[in-house]
């Protein structure tokens, strides 16, 4: 009888530690896991609005002066647009309110309107560099390369913006405006 | 009474038994399930979006157990361009594993997560969603490319 309880208790032992002893205790599994998420090329403009505005105190001539007091006078405005991207992409110029160029509010009179893009890694078509009358900036051919730089993801593109009274005439007095949208497209 | 060595037949006809219980628990074997794993992304298309992915680990155990994270090489841990010079554009890399009673509430740092182990209780077989993100800069376009990661989770029992 006590031979048959040590078998029993043995046994059991055995049916409790087999699991164990057949994995082997402090055994593993392991389980390799590869990831993979993709960048798209993509270029975005940094203001969240996509909405930028220059104002009449933006111009300058002069040092000080925000408004154009004489004949055959030139101000001028700059604003730094910020493009995010991580492609080579092309800048074009789309003419806007009153054409591009800046107008009065009858929609009579005008200043004689220049633009230019520039910054870092930024080239002109070739024949088109520096500020550009509104009646050519506009124009197909007008494109300025934006060159991606490996590990910078963030460029100033600054607009460059000229507003000329006539050389022989005084401008109506008022307030000019006009508008105008850049594109960035790659490939 | 039975007969003369009759219970040492009973004894070993259940031994026997007991031993063909534990081998066909064994053909069974516990561990992972399905591998390999592997997790596919969303596309970043934008500044500050981030890239998501998740898969679902199947484990089978017929014991508590643990499940450890762990890297073959430092840095398998971050979404990485790699190329032949290393040292590629990396992704911010968060990780999360829920699905089971030890989960993680919030997105973990890729180095934290290495430090984090889970504790799977009994006998059972449980569906772990191991989901991974990736954060570009808030301030610049990522470097476009395919970024890999490579983990290694080991149950221990």
């Amino acid at each position: 009888m006590f031979r048959k309880t040590i078998i029993r208790a043995i046994l059991a032992a055995c049916l409790m530690a087999m699991p164990t002893i057949v994995r082997g205790a402090g055994s593993d599994s392991t389980g390799a896991i590869s990831i993979t998420a993709t960048v798209d090329n993509f270029a975005e403009w940094g203001d969240s609005a996509n909405d930028y505005t220059i104002l009449a105190t933006d111009f300058v001539h002069d040092g000080t002066q925000h408004t154009i007091n004489l004949v055959n006078q030139t101000m001028t405005a700059s604003r730094d647009l910020t493009l995010y991207s991580n492609v080579n992409v092309t800048l074009t110029a789309v003419a806007g309110a009153h054409s591009g160029i800046l107008t009065d509010s009858t929609n009579t009179y005008y200043l004689t309107t220049a633009y230019s893009l520039s910054g870092a890694n930024i080239t002109p078509a070739i024949g088109y560099t520096g500020l550009l009358d509104s009646s050519v900036f506009f124009t197909a051919p007008v494109q300025y390369a934006l060159a991606h730089q490996a590990g910078l993801g963030i460029y100033t593109v600054t607009l460059t913006v000229t507003a000329s009274s006539p050389p022989a005439a005084a401008p109506e007095a008022g307030d000019y405006t006009c508008g105008l949208s850049l594109t960035a497209a790659w490939n | 009474m039975g007969r003369p060595g009759t219970g040492f037949k009973r004894v070993r006809t259940a031994a026997m038994l007991a031993t063909l219980f534990c081998c066909a628990r064994a053909v069974g074997a516990p561990g992972w399930q399905g591998r390999p794993y592997a997790v596919v992304m969303s596309h970043i298309q934008g500044v500050g979006q981030p890239s998501t992915g998740s898969t679902q680990l199947t484990l089978q155990h017929d014991a508590t157990c643990t499940v450890s994270v762990s890297v073959n090489t430092p840095g398998d841990e971050v979404l990485t361009v790699r190329g032949s010079g290393g040292g590629g554009p990396t992704l911010t890399t968060s990780y999360k594993i829920t699905g089971i009673a030890d989960y993680d509430a919030n997105w973990l740092s890729s180095s934290a997560f290495l430090t984090r182990w889970y504790t799977l209780n009994g006998n059972a077989t449980d569906t772990l969603m191991l989901s991974v993100q990736g954060t570009g800069p808030a301030n610049s376009a990522p470097e476009a490319g395919a970024y890999t990661a490579m983990i290694v989770l080991t149950v221990t029992f």
